[in-house]
C-alpha cells in the first residue's frame, strides 16, 4: 500500500507530542464522556412538538400539524394534489406500511414506488433521480434545532430525501427528542447494533446556498422543499 | 494557478485588491453579514462560553494522546469495512489518490468543498493524470469555471458578481443565462445533477471524525457533501490529523460552535454521519470507503507555541472580523488558508518562514480571538511568527539598525529627551494637518501606506509635572 507505514505515522506524532504526552496517563476516552447528561427538563411530546415546528419553519422547511395519523393521511393527499407531483418514491417502513401511504395515495394518481432490492443499482439510481417527490418516515426530529434525523437501512435509502425535487417527512410524536445532547446514546445503538447503520443525517430545512451574492437560494443540489407532516396523537 | 504568474509578494497583492472596488464592497457586505448573523445566533445560546471551553478542553485532550485517538479512529473504521492509509505529506496523498483511482479506472470524480484537497492542490494533480475532478459547492464550481481559488472559507465565490457568474455558467452550458440567482442555481443543479450520476468516485473532506465509532462527519447546507458521498461507488475521504474527536457527545459540541459560528445557523442544512460501507442489502452506494490521514507538517505543531493552531475548526469567523482579511480578501494572502488563522495554518504547513510576511498582514487587534469558537489565541501567535522572523534574521539590516537605536533609546532617559526634542524639530516641515502621511526615504516605506501621528508639542512629561504642581 502507498503512504506512510501506520506505525511510522504514529510514532512520528508520538514523538513530536513530546513531553505533554508522557504526562498524560489517563486513558483514551471513547465510550460515552458524559457521566452526566444534561437534565432536560420533562417536556411533553406537545411542547417539542411546537419548538420543533418553529425552528424547522426559521430553517426554511414546512410543517403540517395534524391530530392523528389519519389526517396526516389526507394532509398528505393535499400536498401531493398541491405539488402536481406525478411519480413519488417512498421508504419501505413499517409506520409508513402501517398507515398504508400507498393505498391513501391510490386515488390522487400518483405512481408510488418503493426501491425494489433486485433490480440493478443503476435502475434503482434513475427510479430515485426521476420522481417528484420522496417520502420518507424519521429515526429521531430534534425540537431544539428543528432538524430532522434519518438512518439508511435496507429499502430506507438516503437518496429518497436527496434527489427528488421535494421531500415529505411523516414525524410521529415518539420520534422527538428536545435536544442535539440527546442524540448519542439514541445514535451509539444504531451504529452499533445488528446491521449497524452506515449512513446518518440530520436534515434542517431544504437544500440551500448563498454562494451568489449571498442571496439565500434553495434547492441547489438536494430538495427545494422540505415538508414534515406531524402529529399530536399515535 | 501556481505555474502561471510570477510570485508576488503580499503587498501587491494586497495593493491589487485595495483597488478593486467592487471586490471591496462585496467583501464589506459578506463580513458584515456574516457578523450579524453569528452574533445573532450565539445571542440565543445560553450557554456558549461553557461550550467554548468545553470544545477546547476536547482539542486539548486529543492533541495530547493524538497518536492514540488516531490509532483508535483507523480501527473503528476498519472494522466497518473501511481502508486507511496513512500520507505524511501532500505527494503521499495524491499518490494514494491517484493510485486508487487508476486501478478503478476512474474519468470523473465529484468532490465536496474540502480545504485540505486544496492544500495538496488534488485538481492539478488528477487533470494531470487524465482525471476530471468537478466541484459540487456552488461557490467552488464557480472559481473551478473561472480558474481562480477559494477567497473565503465559508464563501468561495465571494468576490463574483452574478454578472460574471453568468457569464462563466453561458460559456458552460453554451447558451446565454440571465444574471438571475434563482436560475443560475437551477443551472447548477442540472448541471452538477449529471455530473453525480456519472461519477466514478465522489471525493470529500471531513469536518470531524469520532474515534469512539469511526464515524466520518461531513457538514453542508446544499447537500452536494451528501451527494458526493452518496451517488457514486467510491467514496475517499481525507482529513487532517487534528480532525479527529472522541465520542459522539463531543461530536455534538462542535456541531453546535460550527454551524453558528460559520454561518450563524442553529444546525446547517445536512450534517453526514459516515460510518464504515454499507451493510449488505442496502441498494445506496457507495461499497468502497477510503480514508487518508494526512500529516504535511501539522504534527510539527502538536508541541510549542503554535499548538492552539490545530484547535481551529476552519469556520472563517476569524476572517470575517479581521480589519485586514475585511480590506483585501482571501487571494491576496497568496494562500491555501487565508486570514488570521490561515497565516499560522500556512506556517505549519510550509515549514519556518514560510509566511514571514503575512505574519505581518495582521494589526494584532485580537478580533480574531475574540470571534473564534475555541478563543484560540491568534495574536500571540502571530507576534511569535513575527518574533521567529527577526531571529531568522529574515528582517533587513535596515529594519534591524532601527529598532536596535530605537531600543537604546527607550533604555536611556537622557537619549529619550534629547530624540523627543530632536523629533518634534525634523518633523515641522512634514505635518500637515494633524498628521505626517509623506516622509523621504527610507520612511516613505512606512508613509507610503500609513500616517504617522506628529510628535505632540507637548510631552506626557511636562503635562505629568504640571499636573503635580497643581495636584500638590
Amino acid at each position: 500500500m502507498l503512504g506512510t507505514d501506520q506505525a511510522e505515522f504514529l510514532s512520528r506524532i508520538r514523538a513530536s507530542i513530546g513531553s505533554r504526552r508522557e504526562r498524560a496517563v489517563v486513558p483514551i476516552r471513547v465510550a460515552s464522556s458524559d457521566p452526566s447528561p444534561r437534565a432536560e427538563a420533562a417536556q411533553g411530546a406537545g411542547r417539542l412538538l411546537d419548538r420543533f415546528l418553529v425552528e424547522l419553519s426559521l430553517a426554511g422547511g414546512t410543517g403540517h400539524r395534524v391530530q392523528c395519523p389519519a389526517q396526516a393521511l389526507g394532509a398528505l393527499r393535499d400536498l401531493v394534489r398541491a405539488a402536481g407531483v406525478r411519480r413519488a418514491v417512498m421508504w419501505r417502513h413499517p409506520l409508513l406500511a402501517r398507515l398504508d401511504v400507498r393505498v391513501a395515495l391510490a386515488d390522487t394518481g400518483v405512481e408510488c414506488w418503493e426501491v425494489p432490492a433486485d433490480v440493478p443499482e443503476g435502475e434503482q439510481l434513475t427510479l430515485m433521480a426521476t420522481a417528484d417527490l420522496g417520502i420518507t418516515a424519521v429515526d429521531y426530529a430534534v425540537a431544539e434545532t428543528g432538524s430532522l434525523v434519518l438512518c439508511s437501512r435496507p429499502g430506507q435509502e438516503r437518496l429518497v430525501s436527496l434527489l427528488p425535487p421535494v421531500h415529505v417527512a411523516l414525524l410521529p410524536p415518539s420520534a422527538l427528542v428536545p435536544s442535539l445532547e440527546a442524540l448519542p446514546p439514541l445514535l451509539r445503538r444504531d451504529l452499533e447494533g445488528p446491521g449497524g447503520v452506515s449512513n446518518i443525517v440530520f436534515i434542517t430545512g431544504p437544500s440551500r446556498t448563498a454562494d451568489i451574492e449571498l442571496s439565500l437560494t434553495q434547492g441547489v443540489h438536494g430538495p427545494k422543499t422540505l415538508h414534515v407532516i406531524a402529529w399530536d396523537n399515535e | 494557478m501556481k505555474q502561471g504568474a510570477p510570485p508576488l509578494g503580499f503587498e501587491q497583492r494586497a495593493s491589487g485588491a485595495l483597488k478593486n472596488l467592487p471586490l471591496r464592497q462585496a467583501l464589506e457586505v459578506a463580513t458584515e453579514r456574516f457578523i450579524a448573523q453569528r452574533a445573532s445566533a450565539f445571542r440565543d445560546l445560553p450557554d456558549a462560553e461553557a461550550l467554548r471551553k468545553r470544545a477546547r478542553a476536547i482539542k486539548e485532550e486529543v492533541l495530547t494522546r493524538l497518536d492514540d485517538y488516531l490509532l483508535r479512529l483507523a480501527d473503528s473504521v476498519r472494522q466497518r469495512g473501511g481502508v486507511v492509509h496513512w500520507a505524511k505529506d501532500g505527494s503521499e496523498a495524491r499518490e494514494i489518490i491517484l493510485d486508487l483511482a487508476r486501478a478503478r479506472g476512474v474519468k470523473s470524480v465529484v468532490k465536496s468543498k474540502s480545504m485540505v484537497t486544496e492544500e495538496i492542490e488534488l485538481n492539478e494533480a488528477l487533470e494531470a493524470a487524465g482525471i476530471r475532478p468537478v466541484e459540487t459547492d456552488l461557490g467552488e464550481w464557480i472559481i473551478q469555471l473561472a480558474g481562480e481559488k477559494p477567497s473565503h472559507i465559508i464563501a468561495p465565490a465571494i468576490h463574483k458578481s452574478r454578472h460574471e457568474v453568468a457569464e462563466l455558467f453561458s460559456r458552460k452550458v453554451g447558451r446565454p443565462l440571465a444574471p438571475d440567482i434563482e436560475l443560475l442555481t437551477a443551472t447548477a443543479r442540472e448541471q452538477l445533477r449529471q455530473e453525480f450520476l456519472q461519477a466514478d468516485m465522489g471525493i470529500s473532506g471531513v469536518n470531524f471524525a469520532v474515534a469512539e465509532t469511526g464515524t466520518l462527519v461531513l457538514v453542508t447546507n446544499e447537500g452536494n457533501g451528501r451527494m458526493v458521498t452518496s451517488v457514486p461507488p467510491v467514496h475517499l475521504a481525507i482529513m487532517g490529523i487534528e480532525k479527529v474527536i472522541p465520542t459522539l457527545e463531543d461530536l455534538m459540541v462542535f456541531l453546535k460552535i460550527l454551524a453558528r459560528s460559520a454561518t450563524g445557523q442553529k444546525a446547517s442544512s445536512y450534517v453526514s454521519l459516515i460510518t464504515g460501507v454499507r451493510p449488505d442489502g442496502e441498494s445506496d452506494r457507495p461499497r468502497e470507503l477510503h480514508l487518508v490521514i494526512l500529516d504535511n507538517g501539522r504534527s510539527r505543531y502538536l508541541s510549542g507555541p503554535f499548538r492552539e493552531a490545530l484547535y481551529c475548526i476552519r469556520c472563517g469567523a476569524c476572517l470575517n472580523v479581521c480589519p485586514v482579511y475585511r480590506q483585501v480578501g482571501g487571494h491576496a494572502y497568496g494562500a491555501t488558508y487565508p486570514g488570521p488563522i490561515g497565516i499560522i495554518v500556512t506556517s505549519m504547513l510550509q515549514g519556518p518562514g514560510g509566511s514571514k510576511e503575512l505574519a505581518s498582514a495582521s494589526s494584532l487587534c485580537g478580533a480574531c480571538q475574540e470571534a473564534c469558537p475555541l478563543d484560540i489565541d491568534i495574536p500571540h501567535m502571530l507576534l511569535e511568527l513575527r518574533r521567529e522572523a527577526v531571529a531568522d534574521r529574515q528582517a533587513s539590516g535596515g529594519e534591524r539598525a532601527a529598532f536596535r537605536l530605537m531600543a537604546a533609546i527607550l533604555r536611556h532617559d537622557g537619549l529619550y529627551r534629547l530624540a523627543g526634542r530632536v523629533g518634534r524639530l525634523l518633523q515641522r516641515p512634514f505635518v500637515r494637518g494633524k498628521r505626517i502621511d509623506r516622509l523621504p526615504f527610507p520612511l516613505s516605506r512606512w508613509t507610503a501606506v500609513r500616517d504617522f501621528p506628529p510628535l505632540s508639542a507637548r510631552t506626557f512629561r511636562d503635562r505629568w509635572r504640571t499636573l503635580g504642581r497643581n495636584g500638590a
